[in-house]
């Protein structure tokens, strides 16, 4: 019923000719893919952050990659809103009358319930998570050669940024916890690259990986109890595991190549990392608990960055081949293709719904659509972003 | 039984030298999955390489190819008089601070130069120094010894630097 109703309504507004994008080496094809927008509408909230909260809310609406912001006589559905002390009540009627789609109450103050607002609307449409309540992590650089760099956390839309670490040294590679509460990151600030975890509510950090060398790279096992990171106290950058509160390593790569940036796929079974040990870096997946690394073809030469999507079905990497691009393999079909335009794109990190990434280009984050290639700035007032990571 | 490997070294350098010039491992001495030797752990950690003296061995500098983490012919003069002088000062610890051009992305290039900076160590034991003197640490693109965005910067950049823990 909802699905006819919402298919009434759905017009074809991106009919993009499927174009070629030049790369270096053999490229696969960028796939502009056709895609279908519903048609929404938001009435004025009123109040005091009323404005603020309907802005909010129309931004977050048009981002989700799933609606086109109309005037109210042209919308399949109209969102509607009060604002109340503990939040906003919300509620999304359909044109053609009967059962709202959505009819509940978000808390929080007005940009975060309106954050919910859409998510709890977005997925009741479309059937797959809402992102605009996410949040990112990132680094950001100062100037020149003796550059710091420290780790932030902001809202998707980039509001509400703030300074997490105040370490005077080098900070990379910032990722949530599955649930959000922890970020895991490396740092030099006791003068080698150790890997901390910042735990957001007690404000507390904790080192869990020293070892001689270099530990970097670590990234949270989906039920959270592990780290996946790189470790080169072998004499050699290898892909190891940890606890995620720090203990003995197990090794799982045994390379004479340059093996890092560990990411698990969705269910903990497997890790997908970079390695360089056949030339130019690739990504290699192998089981989580240690075993043959098996290559990825992904057509391109030098992918790094690696990142598996919230539903197990692709991953997505940097191809630095190409000028700083964004590639995405598919699982099934073991196809690869690029799913960006431009140049200076890196470091994608899915969201919720597995097809928008957020990725940093040229130092500014953006909030890439891998389906029609569309990147929009996440603006905030710091430089050099880098490393961005979503919370799921 | 080391000099059946430095022969075996030398002969792999130049085999694949001969045929794969732009690609890694060129060298063969490292960075090829094919040869036998093994790494050897990292000592314990000692000293702070961020305020380690990178200048009284500044000349010993070993500068790399693009993507490469190879100890290229040219540059082995300059681990031999390294080697030479950890062997003149055997308690001195050192550090090989690696480092690479900004082109490429941010974990890779901190591991790449990590494995820069291990490469030039592996290096040094072969030629008989102590490894339990020589620590190594990974700046990737962050520390650039020249600032500007061209070939003769990026050359400058891709580095490993030996640097006197105190």
């Amino acid at each position: 019923m909802l699905l006819s109703l919402a298919m009434r309504f759905i017009l074809p507004i991106l009919l993009l000719t499927p174009c070629l994008l030049s790369a270096q080496s053999a490229a696969p094809v960028i796939v502009i893919e056709q895609t279908r927008k519903v048609d929404v509408a938001v009435s004025p909230i009123a109040g005091t952050e009323g404005p603020l909260a309907t802005r909010v809310l129309e931004e977050d609406l048009k981002r989700s990659g799933a609606c086109r912001v109309v005037e109210p006589t042209a919308a399949a559905f109209t969102l509607s809103g009060t604002l109340t002390p503990s939040g906003i009540a919300g509620k999304a009627s359909p044109r053609t009358g009967g059962a709202p789609l959505v009819e509940s109450s978000f808390s929080g103050d007005a940009r975060r319930a309106a954050h919910q607002f859409a998510d709890a609307f977005i997925e009741a449409l479309t059937g797959t998570p809402g992102f605009a309540s996410s949040r990112i992590t990132f680094a950001s650089a100062s100037a020149g050669k003796n550059r710091k760099k420290e780790i932030y956390i902001s809202d998707i839309d980039g509001a509400n940024a703030r300074q997490l670490t105040q370490d005077g040294a080098l900070g990379y590679g910032p990722k949530f916890s599955p649930d959000g509460s922890k970020i895991a990151y490396s740092s030099d600030k006791s003068g080698y690259r150790d890997t901390y975890v910042i735990d957001l509510n007690t404000k507390k950090r904790t080192c869990v990986a020293q070892f001689p060398g270099q530990n970097t790279g670590a990234a949270f096992s989906p039920n959270g109890s592990t780290l996946a990171l790189s470790l080169s106290k072998f004499g050699n950058p290898e892909i190891c595991t940890i606890p995620s509160t720090g203990g003995e390593p197990t090794r799982l790569t045994n390379a004479r190549g340059t093996d890092c940036s560990p990411t698990w796929s969705p269910d903990g079974t497997k890790i997908v990392y970079v390695s360089d040990e056949r030339g130019s870096p690739g990504l290699y997946i192998l089981p989580a608990t240690g075993g043959t690394p098996e290559k990825l073809n992904t057509e391109s030469s030098y992918t790094t960055e690696p990142d598996w999507s919230p539903d197990g079905k692709k991953i997505a990497y940097s191809i630095t081949s190409g000028g700083g691009q964004i590639g995405v393999y598919d699982m099934e079909s073991k196809k690869a293709r690029i799913v960006s335009r431009g140049s200076g794109l890196e470091s994608p990190s899915w969201t919720k719904n597995s097809r928008h990434l957020v990725c940093s280009q040229n130092g500014t984050l953006v909030l890439l659509d891998s389906m029609t290639g569309e990147a929009i700035k996440i603006p905030n007032n710091l430089s050099k972003n880098t490393e961005p990571n979503t919370t799921r | 039984m080391k000099y059946t490997y430095l022969t075996l070294l030398v002969l792999l350098a130049i085999l694949t030298g001969c045929s794969n010039d732009a690609k890694k491992g060129d060298g063969a001495a490292f960075g090829d999955s094919s040869d036998s030797i093994s790494d050897t752990a990292l000592p314990e950690r000692s000293g702070n390489p961020d305020t380690a003296d990178y200048e009284t061995l500044k000349s010993e500098t070993v500068l790399f190819a693009y993507d490469s983490f190879t100890i290229e012919a040219k540059e082995r003069p300059k681990l031999d008089k390294l080697a030479n002088y950890l062997s003149n000062n055997s308690s001195t610890k050192i550090v090989i601070a690696g480092h690479t051009d900004s082109r490429g992305t941010p974990q890779y290039n901190l591991a790449l130069s990590e494995k820069r900076a291990n490469a030039v160590r592996q290096y040094l034991i072969g030629l008989g120094a102590n490894g339990s003197n020589i620590s190594t640490v990974g700046y990737g693109e962050d520390r650039p010894a020249s600032e500007g965005e061209n070939d003769s910067a990026w050359n400058q950049n891709r580095r490993a630097s030996p640097g006197i823990l105190r």
